[in-house]
């Protein structure tokens, strides 16, 4: 079952290297990848401002999703139980009208 | 029957006038008409082959893709089975007699199409592909040779206008191939070798054609496919290898010219003309680019020119140098002077005083003696043109020594087997150190000997030719070229160098007067100048003054001359020498409109007149175009006509034309001459027949009736009948004024008679009286021998049988009200019928409401949904649009800021897409709202809403990869039958809809605006298969099921989130959406929406209690 795998991951892979201080995350959308190096405990508005910048982007206009859920700036890998070589996925945001 | 449409791509428009090709009307008009006949008289016996000319001219200046007017042979096949308006046909049997006749009764034109736009492409192509190797048209030859390929041929016929279709289109294909390869035969070198300047001779009539192919008449529908492929194969035959040719020297290098060969004097007109090679018909091997394949070196370098002639020119120049040198030149401020004040006592020579003033006069940086300028200026300007002969005339000296020398010529001999294409000269002469190069002699010697040339030649009258020769060897060591005179053609001249061109006018040769030679520098050929030239050339007197404010070189702009602070004051040389570039190529210009539609000729067939001005408006437009057209086309060649300046280019009137001009025009097949001739005589015959024939057509008879005439007609009609039905026949049932009701009926469009007939139903008696009187009064005047008692006797019967009418007639009123009533009577039942179907219709709607509800759970509101605001909210709302862009205005629950962007442009605009965060703001607000009032823990909820971020996340990674939105979500397998509502609201291509699980009743849905409710097949297949997994051991197959509500339509392409946002409130409360809002409300709701987010959920004013 999904959320008892997920958990199973995540429990793992908390026991297996709680030590490490940083991480490595790669933020994508569907044609770049950009690999940040990051501290847990650090607001992921610094990356997702970084990736925005570099990629000419403005924040309101973008969408992370870690996992398909919502990467508020305040987040931070903590928060969201980021693991190394995670993953963020940078959406186009949701426009909809006919 | 397959249909060809062929682009016609230089059409300017698409359509200009409307043929009416259906109706043949024939009205009576002479043979000839007096415009026709004036011409004709006019222009006697040539006028036929002229006109006929002129308008294959028009056709091919155009894009006309009609064929030619057909050529009968004789004139009574002409007359009596020929088509169109103008009629061509072979006199005497001899096919360079071409008459025309104008047949006035036949409204066809020759032309179907109409369309002429000039193509001055087309046209450049044709008149160069004409020329002979004199680049003159061998005018009446060639003109003879065209008409006879055309068709001229006993057996063959062509038809130009629509006949009846026939299925000898192959036929007419195999003929048209016949005819392109005849015509490309036209164009063969020993067809052009000829007779360069011969008189014009009949061309051989054409071979008889096999009885096959004969009287194949062409059919109407394939009028334009075979045209356009008779013009696209003569195309390709006749300017091929022409075009060839100019393509392959416009892309191979500098230019097409290079070597100049030979050099010849006409005796006649004295011209020297100068036999050049072409570049690109030099070819070179792969090994050696640089080697000048057909050519070796000559023996002796002076033999070319002849030592004697180099001797006497440097003869000259050394007795120049010499006397300049002795200071034995006397200047003057005019030649006037110069030429009174020589003495030849003191050994000097005149002409070289002379030439020293005009070169004086002639160089821009010194210029003329000013009666202004002071004695000191003056001497300064004798001495720099004296100085400047000096050294031109010594340079020349140096060179001629320096090129001529047998010295020389070994060494490159020694150097270079076979001749190359070029030599670096400076590298194997290296100069002195004081000393110029090669090169810069070249240069200054070229400059001296072309003005010597070109302007004076200073007592060298005799040796023009060599001096000449000597220049052109000059310019080739400036260019790097090998010197002509080093080198001669190995192989006869006349048979041609493999792989070059044939002879005649596609020779590697060419003959070119020397007054065309240009010395031009490699860069200029391949950026030549766009500038337009100065076309209007007024003769200059030698020594008047004017300002000019460039100097002009023969050679190139002189470099770093002191430009001086205004214009200068100095004579302008008496011959203007450009250098001038043709490049057609550059002349091409595409056609700004490309027309969208053509129109086949079938519809033209169709068309109708619709009004005689429009017709003729439609004529003039024409002519307008035409006339446009042409002047546009003008208005190009006057881009690659740089170098003869006197060119014309209006079309003026031929008979004022210069001799030139016609030369010109000559070499150009006539073009302008013949549209100048005989374009404003088509059009103005075309003109008049459309003219008549609108005419005629508005005197046939009209559907309006002439009364009296009719009425006379009538009345006669009716007597007759009445004398025949009362003569004879009296028991014949059918009565006399029978026929006269019944006609006066059916002739209703006559008024007197249209009374007479309503008259006759309402007074009976009266008509009698009428009719009886009518009957008498014609009686009496129509019949005057019937005796009276007759008369009695007939009006009798006519009484009685009136009387039966009337009986008659008041038998079908009463029928009438019958069949009135009986109408009455059906339409009651049938309006009866109606009702109960429809009542049984409404039941069976409630019904099925009642079921629909029953099925879906869903009831309609106690109250409406979207109510209006409240005046405080309204406010608030409105203020929202005063707000810091960047302030957070609320917060979703989720912990999303909201912003005046999302608030404004993607909430409230009237017409504004929604985005994600006002979509799951929203719906996690409904959500919440419903957990809250249903009093359930945060874990447990009652309705549960997803994300939009669910969706994608389900459909990229998988039912199973979505834990951790569903944990957020709280749904778990445990709690998933608990839960009465998932929302998952989706975005999909720019499209907001909404998927609905109600785990209570085990259904899936998908609710999407567009369709008023129903889903997506493939949605709510994926829906059960995330609920299958997430169930696992819970699913129940046969227990699920997917399901459609009604909700309002969208029709707008902007409301479907605030849609979305809205079915989901509803299905979260249990209400119909159908039932619980309409479309309209929508962009309240968008406020409303508004207020809610602002308020941070449905909380307060926006309760959901009691819905």
């Amino acid at each position: 079952m999904a959320d008892n795998a997920e958990n199973g991951n995540n429990s793992g892979a908390d026991a297996a290297a709680p030590a490490v201080e940083h991480l490595n995350i790669k933020v994508t959308d569907n044609n770049n990848e950009v690999f940040f190096k990051i501290k847990r405990s650090t607001k992921l508005e610094k990356l997702m401002t970084a990736f925005c910048e570099r990629q000419g982007k403005t924040l309101a206009s973008v969408r992370f999703l870690f996992e398909g859920q919502r990467v508020q700036p305040t987040d931070t890998p903590d928060t969201l139980e980021m693991q190394d070589g995670d993953c963020l996925e940078v959406h186009q945001e949701q426009v909809g009208g006919c | 029957m397959v249909r060809l449409h062929f682009p016609r791509r230089f059409r300017r428009n698409t359509l200009t006038t409307h043929h009416d090709l259906s109706t043949p009307i024939v009205p009576s008009l002479t043979e000839e008409s007096p415009i026709f006949r004036e011409q004709r008289d006019q222009e006697g016996d040539r006028f036929g082959r002229e006109l006929y000319v002129a308008i294959r001219n028009q056709h091919f200046m155009g894009t006309c893709s009609c064929p030619l007017p057909s050529i009968y042979t004789s004139k009574t096949e002409a007359l009596l089975s020929g088509t169109g308006h103008i009629r061509f046909f072979i006199r005497d049997d001899d096919p360079t007699h071409l008459s025309v006749i104008q047949k006035a009764t036949d409204p066809n034109w020759h032309c179907a199409c109409t369309e002429c736009p000039y193509w001055p492409v087309y046209e450049d192509l044709l008149s160069r592909s004409h020329l002979n190797k004199n680049g003159k048209r061998i005018a009446e030859a060639t003109e003879l040779e065209l008409v006879s390929q055309s068709g001229i041929n006993p057996k063959s016929v062509k038809r130009v206008l629509p006949a009846a279709f026939s299925p000898a289109l192959i036929m007419d294909v195999r003929e048209t191939r016949r005819d392109a390869k005849q015509y490309s035969h036209l164009q063969t070198p020993e067809r052009e070798q000829e007779s360069p300047a011969s008189e014009p001779e009949p061309p051989e009539p054409p071979e008889p054609e096999p009885a096959s192919s004969s009287e194949s008449p062409m059919e109407s529908s394939w009028i334009n496919p075979f045209a356009l492929a008779t013009q696209a194969l003569n195309t390709m035959a006749t300017p091929f290898t022409n075009f060839r040719n100019f393509i392959s020297g416009f892309f191979q290098g500098e230019t097409q010219h290079e070597i100049v060969e030979t050099w010849k004097v006409d005796d006649a007109n004295g011209i020297v003309s100068v036999k050049r090679l072409k570049r690109h018909c030099s070819p070179s091997t792969d090994a050696d680019p640089n080697e000048l394949l057909g050519f070796s070196w000559v023996d002796d370098a002076t033999s070319y020119i002849g030592r004697d002639a180099l001797e006497h020119i440097l003869q000259v120049l050394h007795h120049r140098l010499d006397l300049i040198h002795r200071s034995k030149v006397t200047y003057s401020d005019s030649l006037e002077d110069l030429r009174r004040s020589f003495d030849p006592s003191l050994g000097e020579d005149l002409d070289l005083n002379i030439a020293i003033h005009r070169l004086m006069t002639d160089t821009p940086r010194i210029g003329p003696v000013l009666p202004t300028d002071s004695a000191e200026v003056r001497e300064t300007k004798q001495r720099d043109a004296q100085d400047l002969y000096f050294d031109g005339a010594f340079t020349a000296c140096e060179l001629i020594e320096e090129m001529y020398n047998e010295h020389n010529l070994d060494r490159y001999k020694a150097l270079f087997p076979n001749p190359p294409r070029t030599i670096a000269y400076e590298e194997y002469a290296k100069p002195e150190k004081h000393e110029r190069t090669l090169h810069r002699k070249a240069k200054i010697a070229a400059e001296f000997i072309a003005w010597l040339l070109q302007n004076h030649m200073d007592g060298m009258e005799g040796l023009k030719e060599a001096l000449s020769k000597v220049f052109v060897d000059a310019n080739a060591v400036h260019k790097h070229e090998i010197i002509p005179s080093y080198i001669k053609p190995t192989a006869n001249e006349s048979s041609p160098i493999p792989g070059s061109f044939p002879t005649g006018p596609d020779s590697a040769f060419e003959e070119v007067p020397i007054n065309d030679l240009n010395v031009a520098y490699r860069w200029e050929y391949k950026f030549p100048s766009t500038d337009q030239p100065n076309t209007e050339h007024t003769p200059i007197n030698v020594n008047e003054f004017r300002p000019i404010l460039e100097p002009k070189g023969i050679l190139k702009k002189p470099k770093e001359w002191p430009t001086p602070g205004s214009p200068k004051c100095v004579a302008t040389p008496d011959k203007t020498k450009r250098l001038d570039f043709i490049a057609p190529v550059a002349s091409y210009a595409p056609p700004k409109e490309i027309p969208v539609q053509v129109m086949s000729l079938k519809d033209a067939i169709n068309v109708q007149w619709h009004h005689p001005t429009e017709a003729s408006n439609s004529v003039k437009d024409y002519e307008n175009d035409a006339s446009r057209n042409i002047g546009q086309a003008a208005r190009n060649r006057h881009r690659f006509a740089k170098v003869d300046k006197s060119r014309s280019f209006t079309v003026s009137d031929p008979t004022r034309w210069t001799e030139k001009e016609v030369e010109r025009d000559d070499a150009e097949m006539g073009l302008r001459v013949h549209e100048a001739k005989y374009g404003p005589f088509l059009s103005d015959l075309r003109q008049e027949m459309l003219e008549n024939f609108q005419a005629s057509a508005q005197e046939q008879p009209k559907p309006e009736p002439d009364f009296r005439v009719r009425r006379q007609i009538l009345q006669r009609i009716r007597h007759d009948r009445h004398q025949k039905n009362s003569q004879g026949a009296r028991g014949e049932k059918n009565s006399i004024l029978d026929r006269f009701f019944r006609k006066a009926d059916r002739e209703d469009t006559i008024a007197t008679e249209g009374a007479t007939s309503e008259a006759s139903q309402q007074e009976p008696s009266l008509l009698l009286e009428q009719a009886s009187a009518t009957s008498q009064v014609q009686q009496s005047a129509a019949d005057n021998d019937l005796a009276i008692a007759t008369k009695k006797l007939e009006d009798l019967e006519v009484s009685r049988q009136l009387a039966h009418e009337w009986g008659d007639g008041i038998r079908r009123d009463v029928e009438e009200r019958h069949r009135e009533a009986e109408r009455i009577r059906k339409e009651a039942e049938r309006k009866r019928r109606e009702e109960k179907r429809r009542q049984e219709q409404e039941s069976r709607r409630r019904r099925e409401e009642a079921e629909q509800a029953s099925r879906t759970g869903l009831r309609a509101p106690k109250h409406p949904l979207i109510g209006s605001l409240s005046n405080d909210w309204e406010k608030k709302v409105s203020s929202v649009l005063h707000a810091n862009p960047s302030a957070e205005l609320a917060k979703t629950l989720d912990g999303q800021p909201l912003t005046k962007r999302d608030f404004v442009e993607k909430l409230l605009e009237p017409q504004a897409w929604l985005n994600d965060n006002v979509i799951i703001g929203s719906i996690s607000h409904i959500a919440d709202a419903i957990n809250k009032s249903a009093g359930a823990e945060d874990t447990k909820p009652k309705c549960a809403a997803f994300t939009s971020y669910f969706w994608p996340r389900l459909e990229n990674a998988g039912p199973t990869q979505c834990g951790r939105l569903m944990r957020k979500a709280h749904v778990r397998k445990e709690n998933f039958f608990d839960i009465d509502t998932i929302l998952i609201p989706i975005c999909g291509g720019l499209h907001w809809t909404l998927a609905v699980v109600r785990p209570g009743k085990r259904t899936v849905a998908h609710l999407d605006s567009m369709r008023a409710g129903a889903g997506d097949v493939e949605v709510k297949e994926r829906l059960l298969n995330w609920v299958r997994v997430t169930l696992e051991d819970k699913w129940v197959a046969s227990e699920w099921s997917t399901i459609d509500y009604e909700a309002p339509r969208q029709t707008n392409g902007y409301d479907c989130g605030v849609f979305t946002i809205t079915n989901a409130l509803c299905l979260a409360l249990g209400l119909n959406p159908k039932k619980s809002y309409t479309a309209g409300q929508l962009t309240l709701q968008r406020r409303r929406l508004a207020a809610v987010l602002l308020n941070g959920g449905f909380t307060k004013d926006f309760s959901l209690e009691g819905f």
